[in-house]
């Protein structure tokens, strides 16, 4: 049995050395560097000068509100769509395929997808908004900062939806039939069955897909890249791009692990109930 | 006026005819069950009942009311479920009790009924736990709670004890059987253990590829089969059936069966050389060890002690019998003995057709 369990070892060790030599050692250069100073300050003076750093603050609560927004939105989204796609429809299969073509696209791509169709002179919205009668003229969606935001947000919502309806559709489906033929014998109609039966049965899964999502969407870098580059000015700029601008573009290295910790830490605070009870679950 | 009225009743799914023109009349405070092996459509035959699959073509009524097209809540009907269906992130209280909170009764009327029924069943001292925190035995009273508070005149059971440990199963027929009797109620009940069915039931539907083979009560049933599914579905161990042919002794008719002549019912019916299945239960094969030539020659190949009882598998003229024997005879493998049968206790049926020959009641 002794001699079992190294051998297991034996087979972990590869898979464990590269992850340390391709997460670990950045991991650990990133936080030992973030402790360098910065300018004239001393050990640990990268954390302080980021509490004073507008361009922070505002990349910390863009994030902020694009994850909620999002988060929010992906969760209410993928109900839907994971109830309609629960129902006993005809070409069932078909209509999850396509709901799913969303996540298909990479999310640099989705992000230069919906810079062009938002683009003032050539974009489809525009037009569309135009023949409709909706408006006068061209407008510049993502230069103006609160429709950029907003065109962000609904972007990642259309794009990443799939992943927690995939969640809500499993979810949906491991709820026993019974409960929902009790209910109807007990008297409840649908909007009664729904609160008293399909919503706590997936309350669970709503916890997974909102902390998993809500990872994901902390660590967005490609949809806002590839759509405003974090603009206009830094309306739609969240701290990856934020990190990913210090490092790249300014080389402010020291600065930049000090913003990747604190993300880092951030993420770690949001997982942290999520590992908890999938360990309760399993223990 | 009956509780319970099927006529004429099938449910087709696309091409497959799951109930098959099935009439039955159950009288109020009757409990019956309807058994059968699985696929035979009991459950369906059942969920058509309570509302949850609809009809085809036929009637049910319920209380004198057609119900076909009454939604399941309006039907006055109680179901109780195989795997319980309870609420799980509802207590025992809720659940109970959610039937009632749909209904928007006052508070009080709710407290006082959930609270009868939880002492009807022994359910107080865990109306705040969760399912979770139930044992099998207490969830399958949990769920018999909920239906004792919408006060039904027809209660459904759907299998409710398969899920229980043979211990518990015999505890909870005793305990389902006294509830209907205190409640008083109409009791629907789906099982596919002939054992189960047997012991509970007032009267018996034994149904086999959506149709019913027989309705009887458990005497009826056990003592005169309606056909060979029937004889072969109840009793365990199951009836012995030998295939032979009617002939005629000494003026009588008997079973030719491999140049055996086994005895025939008084009143069997049926012409020398018809193809006939001779049944006889495993109590009516009689073992004897006196070397008497009058009887048949047999050779234990098992012998199996049940407590009281003992299963003794014999080998006769090529076929495998079972006797089941009271007394501690002692037997052993490979031991020669006869055995023998009584025209009063045995069964005769058309090979073809698998119906009794049998005209008349013993």
């Amino acid at each position: 049995m002794i001699g079992e369990r190294w051998t297991a070892y034996w087979f972990v060790l590869p898979g464990t050395f590269l992850l340390l030599a391709i997460l670990g050692f950045p991991a650990i250069a990133s936080i030992v560097d973030s402790f360098g100073s910065v300018g004239s300050g001393g050990f640990g003076s990268a954390y302080l000068a980021l509490l004073s750093d507008q361009r922070f603050l505002t990349a910390s609560f863009n994030t902020a509100l694009f994850v909620v927004c999002v988060v929010t939105l992906h969760i209410i989204l993928g109900l839907a769509v994971a109830l309609l796609l629960n129902a006993d429809i005809p070409f069932k299969w078909f209509f999850r395929v396509v709901a799913l073509l969303p996540w298909t696209v990479p999310d640099v791509i989705g992000g230069l997808i919906f810079r062009f169709m938002l683009d003032p002179l050539s974009g489809g919205v525009n037009a569309i908004a135009f023949r409709l009668q909706l408006m006068q003229g061209p407008y510049d969606w993502l230069g103006d900062p609160g429709w950029a935001m907003f065109s962000v947000i609904m972007a990642e919502t259309w794009r990443g939806y799939p992943y927690p309806m995939l969640i809500l559709l499993a979810g949906l489906q491991a709820i026993p039939k019974e409960q929902y033929e009790a209910a109807a014998i007990d008297g409840a109609g649908r909007w009664a069955i729904f609160t008293n039966v399909t919503l706590p049965n997936l309350m669970p899964m709503v916890l997974i897909a909102v902390v998993l999502d809500a990872i994901w969407q902390c660590r967005l870098f490609g949809m806002i890249f590839g759509m405003t580059n974090g603009g206009p000015g830094d309306a739609t700029q969240n701290l990856s791009l934020f990190v990913y601008r210090q490092y790249f573009q300014f080389f402010e290295t020291t600065y930049a692990a000090s913003a990747a910790v604190v993300l880092a830490a951030v993420l770690l605070a949001v997982a942290i109930p999520y590992i908890r009870s999938t360990l309760r679950e399993k223990s | 006026m009956s509780a319970v009225t099927i006529r004429d009743l099938n449910k087709h799914y696309s091409s497959y005819h799951a109930i098959r023109n099935i009439s039955i009349d159950i009288e109020p405070r009757e409990f019956v069950v309807l058994v059968g092996p699985s696929g035979c459509g009991k459950s369906t035959l059942l969920r058509m009942i309570a509302g949850l699959e609809s009809v085809t073509s036929g009637d049910i009524d319920i209380l004198g009311r057609t119900v076909n097209q009454v939604p399941a809540k309006d039907r006055n009907i109680a179901m109780v479920f195989q795997n319980y269906a309870l609420y799980p992130h509802k207590t025992v209280f809720e659940n109970m009790a959610f039937s009632l909170r749909l209904k928007k009764q006052p508070r009080e009327v709710i407290d006082q009924r959930v609270r009868e029924a939880a002492a009807i069943l022994d359910l107080e001292r865990l109306l705040e736990r969760k399912p979770s925190q139930l044992s099998g035995g207490q969830r399958q009273r949990v769920a018999m709670g909920r239906a004792i508070v919408r006060d039904s005149k027809v209660f459904l059971f759907d299998e409710p004890l398969s899920n229980l440990d043979a211990k518990l199963r015999v505890q909870m027929r005793t305990e389902i059987r006294a509830l209907h009797q205190r409640l008083g109620c109409t009791t629907v009940y789906v099982t596919h253990d002939q054992i189960e069915a047997m012991t509970m039931a007032d009267r018996i539907v034994v149904m086999n590829t959506g149709v019913v083979e027989q309705v009887g009560t458990p005497e009826e049933l056990y003592d005169r089969p309606a056909n060979l599914f029937v004889a072969s579905f109840i009793g365990s161990p199951s009836m012995n059936l030998l295939e032979g042919e009617i002939a005629i002794e000494e003026g009588a008719p008997c079973v030719d069966f491999q140049g055996h002549r086994l005895p025939c019912a008084p009143t069997a019916t049926g012409q020398p050389g018809t193809k006939v299945t001779f049944g006889a239960r495993p109590e009516h094969v009689h073992v004897h060890t006196d070397g008497d030539p009058e009887r048949h020659n047999a050779t234990i190949t098992m012998v199996e002690l049940t407590g009281p009882d003992r299963i003794v598998v014999l080998e006769f003229a090529g076929e495998t019998i079972v006797a089941e024997m009271e007394k501690r005879t002692p037997l052993s493998v490979g031991q020669r003995v006869e055995v023998s049968f009584q025209a009063d206790e045995v069964h005769l049926f058309d090979t073809a057709t698998g119906n009794s020959l049998v005209s008349a009641p013993r």
